[in-house]
């Protein structure tokens, strides 16, 4: 590497190191603030709707107030307006905070320092793909302004309801503008993920072998593996569904009657849409998953001082999800009437991805087990990652049963399931990176107390959000109900109703804590120490100020793997992977 | 070891039942089934009973009309279609007619012109295709004649412990039919014909007479009572009922969709059936 370009820095002006910065430290940053700022939208949203959820018959002014007077006139949410909200917190949510959020941040801040390289294979596609990012997120809070609201269709905008603006009004330019930024959205974590794969295979540092590397970086390889493979597909879905709306084919339409009368489309099928679309969204799923996972291992076994337990079983079950993510997408479409020999199939595929999950899972536990555990924030965090990835995969199980999903589909029991096992799982991981690896963001060390604090209400409010929702599932409340107080059999589920909407607002509102931490931190936090955490892996070797090309001089060489804490015969419980093997020592 | 092979058995056990089941309710052909169609539509349903020869009458969407809303062909249908289309084409190249001056010029804008001009052609086309795919002329009442015995209507009974084999379909957008007491659901997809096989063991009246239900319902419409009053509307009885309801997000409506399903002996379904019209019957009225 002709790093030597490096030493005697350019000088960079204002522009060049805050905006468009090529630096992949200071893309990181930018990705987490955009991040940061889309989440506090998309639980503002969710906080919105389940005002209406808990109190159905109550007006709220400030709904008026925020949302303005055609989405909630007299504090009263309207109808459109409420499927509206829970399109956009799904959207947001699942892509810009947890994808592009939580994998743009971590990849580009950890990928370089970790595996020992002076930046990103190329910092302008990484800039490029950060502006786009960030342009697919101003577009779509963009479509919250639009007369006749945002897209409306649920998350998963499955045509026809998607596709004809006289079913639904956010299905006009509102749906317009959603996939116009899941398109840009699309380019961006493509440009990224070939980024971070060619970072990883081409620009490791001398030793660095591919057995060397730490599990993040194993899962953010894996990651923008099955994101490389999959959002084209995503992008071919709704590139069809664009046709479909202003071109005429039918590609997802048939037979269909509206109020103006019969409609041309014919011999195209919903169920393709949902066959494209799932493709996608099953991978995704791991897509937040596993950088998550990743990051939980590297802290676990960092705060417990001990290596993590089976190394390479977590890769090859790292390696296993990633394959079987791909081949199990019917689950998510067991009672869309596609044909039902898939059922069988695909709920054997599914159950198989409990083995790898479990994998992981086990190791998690035996690298805590025994461990000389330090309760930092970020491990309080990663513990409950876990905790929460446990919990919701066991209710996970049920949902992949074709038969018992019969009775769970598209009912509450699914949104409590996939809100505890992908949505916390990976947004507490997601905390528990910016506690971990703050020092290396900022050269500052976050406030521990207030942390911990963050985590209990946190946690705490996250269960006692979703736990009640897997009753109303059981009871058969379906999702996305604007009215539940329709049916009088739902009448006794009104008071939890009232509990989830207390615990999540309390749970929104306690996301401040994080804020106020956060920018108190960057700016009045005590300084940090080069490595704070007595860490093994590469980052911490790097000067505690951000330099371009990340080390004065040579770029270290690594010796051993990332994970050699407490090992017997060292003064210190932890070598970091640049010192050298001792004579007759043996490497794991 | 052991905590690897017990929940191994177990996972087995699920999987391997579940899979029985699924396939018990999915490729069950069972002769004695009663076909029942429910159609979605934006927003509520409707129930086609498929009269005595369990057959359901063939349909297409391009017959729905106010008096034929599934579409179901038969010769009148296909005619009171005809008179439709023929009808709307006039009425549109009226407004057009009306719509231009003495030159022969439009003074309407032309972006109004084109969208009526483009509709008209449509319901030319509709024609067109009615002609083409679906009328056989004289041959109408015999290739279509699975129509006549099948009766429309906007609730569900079903007779105790008399297995059914359910037909879905749609009108614009994808619904869901959600029993949850029987836990039955499938989509109902436009375009195409879903179903679902199931037997309901329990009438409504034996399960309002159980005591848990009973408890429950008090419970229930004490709480429902208590809302009512709050909103200063007048109380009123809630009692136990299965209910169809919408479970795929539809639109606005989507929590409005609502058809009461009552399971009772097969007298009473007889005696409620023999008061309803069939298609064939109201036809000729």
């Amino acid at each position: 590497m002709a790093h030597d370009a490096h030493d005697h820095h350019h000088k960079e002006s204002f522009i060049t190191k805050y905006i468009f910065s090529q630096d992949h430290k200071m893309i990181g940053k930018q990705y987490l603030i955009t991040a940061m700022i889309m989440g506090g939208l998309g639980i503002a949203l969710s906080a919105f709707f389940r005002l209406k959820l808990g109190w159905p018959d109550a007006k709220f002014p400030i709904l008026e107030a925020v949302l303005g007077a055609d989405a909630a006139p007299d504090g009263l949410l309207d109808s459109n307006w409420y499927l509206g909200l829970v399109t956009l917190h799904g959207t947001i949510m699942v892509f810009f905070v947890l994808t592009g959020g939580l994998s743009g941040t971590f990849s580009n801040l950890l990928i370089p320092l970790q595996v020992g390289a002076r930046d990103m294979a190329s910092g302008l596609l990484n800039m490029i793909a950060y502006w786009l990012f960030f342009l697919s997120s101003l577009l779509m809070a963009a479509s919250l302004f639009v007369e006749t609201g945002p897209a409306m269709a649920g998350w998963t905008i499955y045509p026809p309801l998607s596709v004809l603006e006289e079913l639904q009004p956010g299905s006009g330019m509102g749906m317009t503008l959603w996939l116009l930024s899941m398109t840009v959205f699309i380019a961006s974590s493509l440009i990224g993920g070939i980024n971070y794969i060619v970072t990883i295979i081409n620009l490791r540092t001398k030793g660095m072998t591919m057995t060397r590397l730490p599990l993040t970086i194993w899962a953010f390889f894996v990651t923008a593996i099955l994101g490389v493979l999959s959002f084209p597909v995503l992008l071919s879905c709704a590139v069809l569904l664009l046709m479909d709306r202003g071109f005429g084919t039918s590609f997802y339409m048939s037979d269909i009657v509206t109020s103006s009368g019969a409609l041309d489309a014919t011999g195209g099928s919903p169920i393709l849409y949902e066959h494209l679309f799932w493709f996608l969204g099953h991978p995704e799923v791991y897509i937040i998953l596993l950088p998550a996972l990743g990051m939980t291992s590297e802290i676990i076994s960092t705060m417990s001082r001990k290596p993590i337990f089976g190394y390479r079983a977590m890769i090859g079950s790292i390696l296993a999800i990633g394959f079987l993510s791909f081949i199990v997408w019917g689950h998510h479409m067991f009672m869309t009437g596609m044909n039902p020999f898939l059922g069988g199939v695909f709920t054997f595929t599914t159950l198989l991805i409990a083995i790898p999950s479990a994998v992981k899972v086990f190791n998690f536990i035996t690298t805590i087990w025994r461990g000389n555990v330090i309760m930092s924030p970020a491990m309080l965090f990663s513990i409950g990652a876990v905790s929460t990835f446990i919990s919701g995969g066991i209710t996970g199980i049920i949902l992949a049963d074709s038969a018992l999903d019969i009775s769970q589909h598209d009912t509450y029991f699914v949104v409590g399931h996939f809100h505890i096992v992908m949505g916390m799982t990976a947004i507490l991981a997601m905390f528990a990176g910016v506690y971990h690896w703050f020092p290396k963001l900022y050269g500052k060390m976050m406030n521990k107390r207030m942390g911990m604090i963050h985590f209990w209400i946190t946690i705490v409010c996250g269960y006692g959000v979703f736990i009640p929702m897997h009753f109303l599932g059981e009871g058969g409340m379906p999702r996305r109900y604007y009215e539940y107080t329709n049916f009088a059999m739902f009448d006794h589920f009104l008071d939890l109703n009232v509990l989830i909407s207390i615990f999540a607002t309390v749970g929104v509102i306690a996301q401040i804590i994080f804020f106020f931490n956060y920018f108190y931190s960057v700016y009045r936090g005590p300084k940090a120490s080069q490595n704070p955490w007595n860490s093994n892996s590469l980052e911490w070797t790097t000067p505690v100020e951000h330099v371009h090309g990340n080390w004065y001089g040579e770029i270290p060489t690594v010796y051993r793997w990332p994970y050699d804490y407490s090992k017997p015969g060292k003064d210190q419980d932890f070598v970091p992977q640049n010192i050298p093997l001792e004579e007759n020592e043996e490497e794991h | 070891m052991v905590w690897t092979i017990v929940p191994a058995i177990a996972l087995a056990a699920i999987v391997i039942y579940g899979l029985k089941t699924w396939n018990d309710i999915m490729f069950n052909n069972d002769e004695d089934a009663k076909v029942v169609e429910v159609y979605a539509f934006q927003f509520g349903w409707w129930t086609r009973y498929s009269g005595d020869d369990n057959t359901l009458g063939k349909a297409d969407y391009k017959l729905i009309t106010a008096t034929n809303p599934l579409g179901v062909i038969t010769d009148k249908n296909i005619k009171d279609s005809y008179a439709f289309l023929d009808g709307e084409v006039d009425k549109i190249s009226t407004i057009l007619e009306d719509s231009k001056n003495d030159n022969g010029e439009y003074f309407i804008p032309s972006s109004q012109v084109d969208s009526l001009v483009e509709k008209m052609e449509r319901y030319k086309r509709q024609k067109y295709r009615i002609q083409s795919g679906i009328d056989k002329g004289h041959l109408n009442d015999s290739i279509y004649k699975a129509a006549n015995d099948d009766v429309l209507v906007q609730e569900l009974h079903l007779v105790k412990d008399q297995p059914y084999a359910m037909k879905f379909r749609s009108k614009d957008v994808i619904h869901c039919p959600w029993i949850p007491h029987m836990r039955m659901q499938m989509n109902a997809v436009p375009g195409m014909e879903t179903g679902f096989n199931f037997t309901p063991t329990v009438s409504t009246v034996e399960m309002r007479s159980k005591p848990e239900v009973i408890e429950h319902y008090k419970n229930i419409n004490k709480i429902h009572n208590e809302r009512l009053n709050r909103l200063g509307e007048q109380e009123e009885k809630v009692e136990f009922n299965y209910i169809l309801m919408c479970n795929k997000i539809c639109g606005a409506a989507h929590s409005n969709m609502k058809m009461d399903v009552y399971v009772e002996t097969a007298e009473e379904f007889n005696t409620w059936i023999s008061e309803k019209k069939t298609i064939a019957q109201k036809a000729s009225q």
